[in-house]
């Protein structure tokens, strides 16, 4: 990445964020609403362990990590590449022209192009979460952060890769959403539910093993070999992502995704 | 088959049609076969989606019975019928479609100033494409997707195929419900700019009190006492409880009932709202 | 070298037909039915330097697609394509130096913030220094009169005032060439006018060679010098747009305002177009029928206060080829 890049990108995060406070009082009501929600699910869980102690060895403790971990992940994505999760949007409305046109990375024009309406807010309630979590675990704050950045990018590679899926399948940007959202919960699930092929499939077409049960292995456990997998699979993943992203913008490059005219 | 003469009826005479009222029901089943035909034409989509859901649903089976296995708890059904439970409830989910989603881009792109203008009501327009796209999922996931879970359990519910077809129907009359505070949680777009939020918020309350994670009977009293006292409760617990015995819950005309009463909250709720957020709307000119 | 040479070009999507009813919706599910649709038939054509030239035709002609194939956007089936001596769809990021875009129907401007914000945007992405973007602001904001709008968010903005902006941030990295797809769709006749006549201008003060799909013949005939039209993939006439009329259509259009309330007026070759008190407006065939003719016969008929002859609006041209094919 160039000077110049660097460059674009600080200009980008800028503007992006004096887009979203352009509309203050609305980003400030979406802002309580998001932590609101996100209280919600917590207050589920703790219903849950009230009645279930435990869940294949994950006990309250261990949600609040996958969780924060979990809702660090998804305002990371908010804030530095929401555009990702709107791809199967912008394929359809045609608007990567404007962006093939543009001399800077088209990845990071399509993630950071348009307005963010969220991310700060919830990268510091997960940030409070995954700090209580800590407190209670006893893990290493600092290797928690870093995993935290771990998770952003499996999961910022999940939302492209199947972001992606709209070079071939149109209308999609709704399902996407929903596949997103469903991918942010099973990681939250706990480990012991995903077993034998289930648990090949969390590791490769599904990679949420990464974002959550193999980097809990390696804070609580103190397990080395899991934080190696948990380096490798963020990598392969984003490999990965980049790769079908890739043979789908050939596909638009074709025409074949939405048939031009005129 | 009354509905299919009534449907061929008005088609093939329309000037007969006296009623406002049955012309504006018939205009509304042209948008819902609209959108069933389009729905059913995205059938890569379709399948995809269709995949994605029943491995959720698999994982809830195995979420159950790693619980059954590690015995912490007495569960007051037979394991098998919780995992029917848990796989009717994630269907719901994915049965309709992210309506919120389209009425919130109409906002934000301003289409909706077209939209507002045609004869019938922008909301119960978007309400009906959003029962005929519901009606295409259903098509597969009440055949490909039973027969999947009822393959990957091992055995029907204890209820049988009567109690599986009873909440089978419950389940798409609570979708059409669900529907509709989609249509809510859409609207809010004009007023926050961006529809998400509210149905963010919206859709954790139905995870929670409809009972997603857990059948319902399992939750502390006062939680159980305040589902019941919410719509989200013959969205998702109403219908699939029909798996879980037929003691455990409300009988089908008390669900019945249930439904028509929220029908009618909901109604009158989201035409006060939307006439509300439609005076908010501000469209920019060329 | 020529600023874009295309040889050969050719490009086919591919559909999915749909077969109505229930059944037919039930059928297309299971066994769908796909049909191959040629957009661009074996064109070829050149552009030179400084050359602005108009690429026009009807709906589906295949104007955009070859738009977005010179800007690199979409890959052709088969093909050569130069443009600033580059392969477009090969060598699409270092091409995007050397091009400006303006989508009548996308925009690259950012909704909710002033014009400026987005310029800024646009010079750091085409890594402009401070000086040379304030200098080149400071000149477009002249010739296109956008002061007031700088500081605007571009959400408040006619479309007029929010097509002047995309205009500017197009020219802002001085393009060797810019693609302008449909850029006055939608204005009004004022606002079309001040952005061709502005694109006109800055073209030629810059050298920027202009290449311009559009329905609106205005924009042709004041913007550019040389028409390709183009219809079903295949390319029907190249031609200067002086050319055009006097080539591919054979009328006048005479209008008489007489000093009389009216005169019977029959010759071969000439139709009544209009008629109204003191006035007749006249279609002449000129394969059959002189002006000169026409006018001394009109002469002879009445004493007359005021005669034109024009040449018929580029529209019936242009409709005139379409309707026979080839013109």
């Amino acid at each position: 990445m160039g000077k110049g890049t660097l460059s674009y990108l600080w200009v980008l995060l800028k503007l992006n964020m004096k887009a979203a406070l352009a509309l203050r009082a609305a980003y400030a009501v979406r802002t309580i609403f998001n932590i609101g929600n996100h209280a919600i699910y917590l207050f589920l869980w703790v219903v849950i362990f009230k009645t279930i102690p435990s869940i294949g060895g994950w006990r309250m403790e261990h949600i609040l990590i996958a969780y924060g971990l979990g809702i660090l992940t998804w305002g990371l994505l908010s804030f530095f590449a929401a555009g990702l999760r709107t791809l199967p949007r912008q394929i359809d409305e045609g608007s990567l022209d404007v962006y093939l046109t543009n001399p800077r990375p088209l990845l990071m024009n399509i993630a950071l192009g348009s307005t963010q309406y969220a991310g700060p807010a919830e990268i510091i309630f997960g940030l409070v979460v995954l700090t209580i979590a800590g407190h209670l675990t006893s893990v290493s704050i600092p290797l928690l952060i870093f995993l935290g950045l771990c998770a952003f990018i499996v999961f910022a590679s999940l939302v492209l890769a199947y972001g992606s899926l709209g070079f071939w399948l149109k209308d999609y940007h709704a399902s996407a959403e929903e596949m997103y959202f469903n991918f942010f919960i099973m990681a939250t699930r706990p480990e012991a539910v995903f077993h034998n092929w289930m648990g090949w499939v969390i590791v490769t077409i599904m990679p949420i093993a990464f974002m959550t049960h193999i980097p809990l292995r390696a804070l609580i456990d103190d397990n080395i070999y899991a934080l190696g997998l948990t380096l490798f699979g963020t990598t392969l993943s984003a490999i990965t992502a980049y790769a079908v992203f890739r043979t789908g913008l050939k596909r638009y490059e074709s025409g074949n995704r939405f048939g031009v005219h005129g | 088959m009354f509905c299919a003469l009534f449907i061929k009826m008005v088609r093939d005479n329309p000037q007969k049609m006296k009623s406002d009222y049955l012309k504006k029901l018939y205009v509304l089943y042209v948008f819902a076969k609209t959108s069933f035909d389009d729905h059913m034409g995205h059938r890569l989509r379709l399948f995809f989606r269709f995949v994605m859901c029943v491995f959720f649903m698999f994982v809830f089976i195995e979420f159950w019975r790693l619980i059954a296995r590690e015995n912490f708890i007495d569960l007051p059904f037979p394991i098998d019928d919780v995992c029917w439970y848990a796989c009717l409830t994630q269907m719901m989910l994915f049965l309709s479609p992210r309506l919120f989603i389209s009425i919130d881009q109409d906002v934000r792109s301003g289409d909706i100033s077209y939209l507002l203008i045609r004869p019938i009501s922008y909301i119960a327009m978007r309400v009906s494409e959003g029962i005929g796209a519901m009606s295409a999922n259903a098509l597969l996931y009440y055949t490909a997707g039973i027969a999947c879970v009822g393959f990957y359990i091992g055995d029907l519910p204890s209820t049988g195929w009567v109690g599986l077809g009873t909440a089978l129907l419950f389940l798409y009359l609570g979708s059409i419900l669900h529907l509709m505070y989609q249509a809510i949680s859409g609207i809010t777009a004009l007023w926050l700019q961006q529809a998400e939020a509210f149905y963010r918020i919206y859709q954790k309350i139905l995870i929670v009190l409809g009972g997603l994670y857990m059948p319902i009977p399992l939750y502390p009293d006062w939680l159980y006492t305040l589902s019941k006292f919410t719509p989200v409760y013959v969205m998702m617990y109403g219908p699939a409880q029909f798996v879980l015995g037929w003691d455990n819950g409300e009988s089908s005309a008390e669900i019945l009932g249930l439904l028509l009463f929220w029908f009618a909250v909901t109604i009158f709720l989201l035409g006060w709202f939307y006439r509300a957020c439609v005076s908010r709307l501000e469209v920019n000119g060329g | 070298m020529s600023a874009i040479s295309v040889q050969n070009l050719s490009k086919s999507f591919r559909i999915k037909k749909q077969t109505p009813g229930f059944s037919g919706t039930l059928k297309s599910f299971f066994k769908p039915d796909w049909q191959d649709v040629t957009a661009l038939d074996n064109i070829s054509f050149s552009i030179e330097r400084g050359e602005r030239v108009a690429f026009i035709g009807p709906n589906g002609a295949g104007k955009s697609t070859t738009i977005k194939i010179l800007s690199g956007i979409l890959n052709p089936s088969q093909g050569e394509v130069n443009v600033a001596g580059l392969t477009p769809w090969e060598e699409r990021q270092r091409l995007s130096y050397e091009i400006g875009t303006v989508f009548g129907q996308r925009s690259q401007l950012w909704y909710h913030l002033p014009a400026r914000d987005s310029f800024t945007l646009l010079a750091s992405a085409y890594g402009l220094d401070k000086d040379t973007y304030a200098s080149r602001l400071s000149q477009l904001t002249d010739a296109f009169d956008i002061a007031d709008l700088l500081d605007k968010p571009v959400r408040q903005m006619s479309l007029g005032q929010r097509m002047r902006c995309e205009v500017v941030a197009s020219f802002l990295h001085k393009p060797a060439i810019l693609f302008l797809d449909e850029p006055t769709v939608g204005l009004d006749v004022s606002a079309k006018s001040v952005i061709r006549d502005l694109v006109y201008e800055t073209s030629i003060e810059d050298g920027t060679t202009i290449l311009l799909t559009s329905h609106d013949t205005g924009d042709m005939e004041r913007v550019c010098d040389r028409v390709i039209l183009i219809d079903e993939g295949q390319i029907v006439i190249d031609a200067p747009v002086s050319k055009l009329r006097s080539s591919y259509i054979s009328r006048k259009i005479i209008t008489l305002h007489m000093s009389v309330s009216d005169i019977s007026f029959e010759m071969q070759g000439v139709e009544i177009a209009e008629k109204a008190p003191h006035k007749m407006v006249l279609n002449v065939d000129t394969s059959q029928q002189n002006v000169s003719t026409v006018i001394e016969k009109a002469l002879l008929l009445a004493s007359m206060r005021d005669i034109s002859i024009e040449d018929p609006p580029m529209e019936d041209v242009l409709r005139s080829i379409y309707k026979n094919g080839q013109g």
